[in-house]
């Protein structure tokens, strides 16, 4: 890829470059830089704008599902003529139609404990934006098991959750917070959820994702759980902290310093 | 003693712990994560973390839609 930036890229971004924190030096690391969104729902239809807006090089997008009418509510990088229509697939074409300069790699399969690790390999940093536990799980095994950061948005009725792991030697992964998971989680099908909640999360994966990716702020250093009650409008910020018995990453090399 | 629980008010011995806490108001662990004046304390430091006058305990759930 030809790192330096166009003169339609110096426009297009000008706005944003602007900002000290970012610059012309950030924007060149958003250009490089590879992310692998999981999901293209609620949270990864404005993840997913928002990281091709800003100019990140690669989006690897995965999801096997199509899109449904009753998805159109908060799902919204897909139109009404696009309802039977592969979420991945039809998510890069939108995306691709909104910012071009983006390179789009669609998997439209479902993530499975046999394509985990070879899908977050390939990436600087990982968008979990998925609607179930059990591949949130999954995600958080591999993103420690190869030390990838992951950024984990969660929301459901009108709460929502935000999950900042840099999966550094003294930052926990999602099974330091949450020991045990329920098999039968709580579902957008079943309880229903706002679809401005889930707009903010998926933009808050997008923001944290910005500024991981151009090294503004502490978040390489400082694992974060943002909580969000959209009926009240209250925010509660969490430190999080390594569980020594954690049963995915302890022990892991993740846990030991000579890893760096 | 008084702590915060959730935002409420309550009243414990001195002597309790994370752990003791949670049974004694029979919260399920399933799911369940636990912070004390802002920092989530991880599972296996229930047992071991005693409770100090004022603490704000939230209690809360892992989350999965999306």
């Amino acid at each position: 890829m030809n790192v330096a930036l166009s003169q339609p890229e110096q426009l297009r971004y000008a706005r944003q470059m602007l900002l000290p924190e970012l610059g012309e030096n950030g924007q060149l690391r958003l250009k490089q830089a590879h992310v692998l969104i999981i999901g293209m729902g609620g949270l990864g239809c404005p993840a997913a704008m928002y990281l091709a807006a800003a100019g990140v090089g690669s989006l690897v997008i995965v999801d096997f599902d199509t899109v449904e009418r009753s998805n159109l509510h908060r799902q919204i990088l897909y139109q009404e003529h696009q309802i039977g229509r592969n979420k991945a697939q039809q998510g890069a074409i939108n995306l691709h139609a909104m910012a071009p300069d983006v390179s789009y790699q669609v998997v439209r399969e479902k993530v499975t404990a046999d394509n985990v690790f070879s899908l977050v390999s390939n990436v600087d940093l990982v968008l979990d934006c998925t609607d179930n536990i059990h591949t949130r799980l999954l995600i958080n095994q591999a993103c420690v098991n190869l030390q990838r950061p992951l950024i984990s948005g969660a929301a459901i009725g009108f709460k929502g959750q935000l999950l900042t792991l840099p999966m550094t030697v003294n930052s926990p992964c999602y099974q330091c917070i949450y020991h045990s998971t329920p098999d039968d989680q709580s579902s957008c099908l079943q309880d229903g959820v706002m679809g401005p909640l889930v707009g903010v999360i998926g933009s808050m994966q997008a923001l944290q994702a910005i500024k991981y990716l151009s090294q503004i702020g502490s978040l390489h250093q400082e694992a974060k759980l943002h909580r969000f009650n959209a009926i009240d409008m209250q925010w509660q910020n969490l430190a999080l902290t390594v569980d020594p018995n954690c049963p995915v990453c302890a022990g892991k090399p993740l846990r030991s310093k000579d890893a760096y | 003693m008084r702590i915060k629980l959730n935002n409420e008010i309550v009243e414990i011995e001195s002597s309790f712990t994370l752990q003791i806490l949670l049974d004694k108001y029979q919260i399920s662990e399933t799911g369940l994560a636990a912070a004390i004046n802002d920092t989530v304390i991880p599972h296996s430091s229930w047992a071991s973390t005693t409770l100090s006058e004022h603490d704000e305990i939230t209690l809360f759930q892992a989350i999965a839609g999306g």
